[in-house]
């Protein structure tokens, strides 16, 4: 808080007379603080940071509007829609993969893309350790290059170990993709591209 | 607000005193203020609650910084940019796993549904739209997969899909995916998995 008071000790009947400071003071607070009434605009010079445990609320009929930026460290629940509108858009985060065996934590990415040009057959484990995925978290892993048809990666195989019994491999010089979501305790698939022949006879027409 | 007035019906020159009790009553009322000229940190013992429907806003040259928790439940609209950034990010989706069973589900409700691996009976699962109905663009994800794909197959039971058109089926003992996307009155199927028989048709030589 940066509003102190007048007197800190109070004010007893007969005894202490109201200054011409300390009324001033009062008086150029209350001509400071924040109107719950009638609202209005504020300009601090400094930010203003609630602590403690109390929160603040926004109620149904109201609401918070960030013209400016909103910087969330903490976790955002969303239980109403979330609507993109404009030019409004949602960045992932890339990782790139080397040219060599690599070990990464899955949390911390959205996209993990493999270059189509590998020296040799790579290994690319995704963990899910530090720190443990939220629950829906999704990944998408792919191999590819801007231009598919004309365009074929290296005759090198990279293999995604995910946690499963046997890997997954994305077989020499063809461009592949996986998403894989954590699911609480574990990479569980959710797209796939066609079609890894270890899998072929698993999807192969599993549409009927 | 908790603030109350020290004299409500106000002083009258000549004829009214202030006491101890009032002016000490808006000297702490004062201190207690939010400063919106300084900032400041505070630690309400009682969450700020905003209601009316004024609403608050963060003006376009600040930054709302929750390092807490931020719980939307009325409809957040983004026409800005959300950027998952630094390891902890990460967007939580809403997974349901089906039943051994037929069963129907709001699909505005979930964001992926899992078929088990191991149906007793094939088994039909209803995706409705109306309670409540989704927003448009909503994505809904059905997927029969396990961790591991390569090893496990799922049992010899179908999935009929029910959403508004012609079922779709997954087939005994395969994997398979379909999203599916509310375009503001239909689910809309947007990506699927290799390879229905009765879309093979559609889809086959579909890229030159």
């Amino acid at each position: 808080m940066t509003f102190t008071r007048a007197l800190p000790a109070g004010w007893a009947d007969g005894v202490d007379a109201i200054t011409a400071p300390q009324l001033n003071q009062i008086d150029v607070n209350i001509s400071r603080a924040l109107d719950g009434s009638a609202g209005g605009s504020y300009l601090p010079n400094v930010g203003i940071t609630l602590d403690g445990s109390a929160g603040v609320n926004v109620t149904t009929s109201s609401r918070l509007t960030v013209v400016g930026s909103l910087a969330m460290s903490g976790t955002q629940t969303q239980t109403g829609g979330l609507i993109l509108s404009g030019n409004g858009q949602l960045s992932q985060r890339i990782l790139t993969a080397p040219d060599s065996d690599l070990s990464f934590q899955g949390a911390r990415y959205d996209v993990f893309t493999i270059p189509a040009t590998l020296t040799g057959n790579r290994t690319y484990t995704v963990l899910a350790t530090s720190p443990v995925p939220v629950t829906g978290h999704m990944l998408k892993i792919v191999r590819t290059l801007r231009n598919l048809a004309s365009e074929q990666a290296t005759p090198n195989r990279a293999t995604i170990d995910f946690g499963g019994a046997v890997n997954t491999d994305f077989l020499e010089s063809k461009f592949a993709f996986w998403t894989i979501m954590w699911d609480g305790s574990a990479w569980y698939p959710v797209e796939w591209s066609p079609t890894n022949v270890d899998l072929a006879l698993a999807i192969e027409d599993s549409w009927s | 607000m908790t603030f109350s007035r020290a004299k409500p019906t106000g002083w009258t020159d000549n004829v009214d005193t202030i006491t101890a009790a009032q002016i000490n009553q808006i000297d702490l009322n004062q201190s207690r203020a939010i400063d919106g000229n300084a900032g400041g940190t505070y630690t309400p013992s009682a969450s700020l609650t905003f209601g009316g429907s004024a609403g608050v806003t963060i003006g376009a040259s600040n930054t709302l910084t929750v390092a807490g928790a931020l719980d939307v439940s009325g409809t957040e609209t983004v026409t800005g940019q959300v950027v998952l950034s630094g390891n902890n990010a990460g967007i939580g989706l809403r997974l349901l796993t089906l039943n051994d069973a037929d069963q129907t589900v709001q699909g505005a409700t979930r964001d992926v549904l899992m078929i088990p691996v191991t149906l007793t009976a094939n088994r039909a699962y209803t995706i409705l739209g109306t309670s409540p109905v989704p927003k448009t663009g909503h994505v809904l994800r059905i997927v029969r997969a396990s961790v591991n794909m390569t090893n496990t197959a799922p049992s010899n039971h179908t999935c009929t899909l029910n959403f508004g058109g012609t079922a779709l089926v997954f087939r005994g003992e395969k994997w398979a995916y379909l999203h599916l996307m509310w375009t503001g009155s239909q689910w809309l199927p947007i990506t699927w998995s290799p390879t229905t028989l009765q879309v093979l048709a559609a889809i086959k030589d579909s890229w030159a």
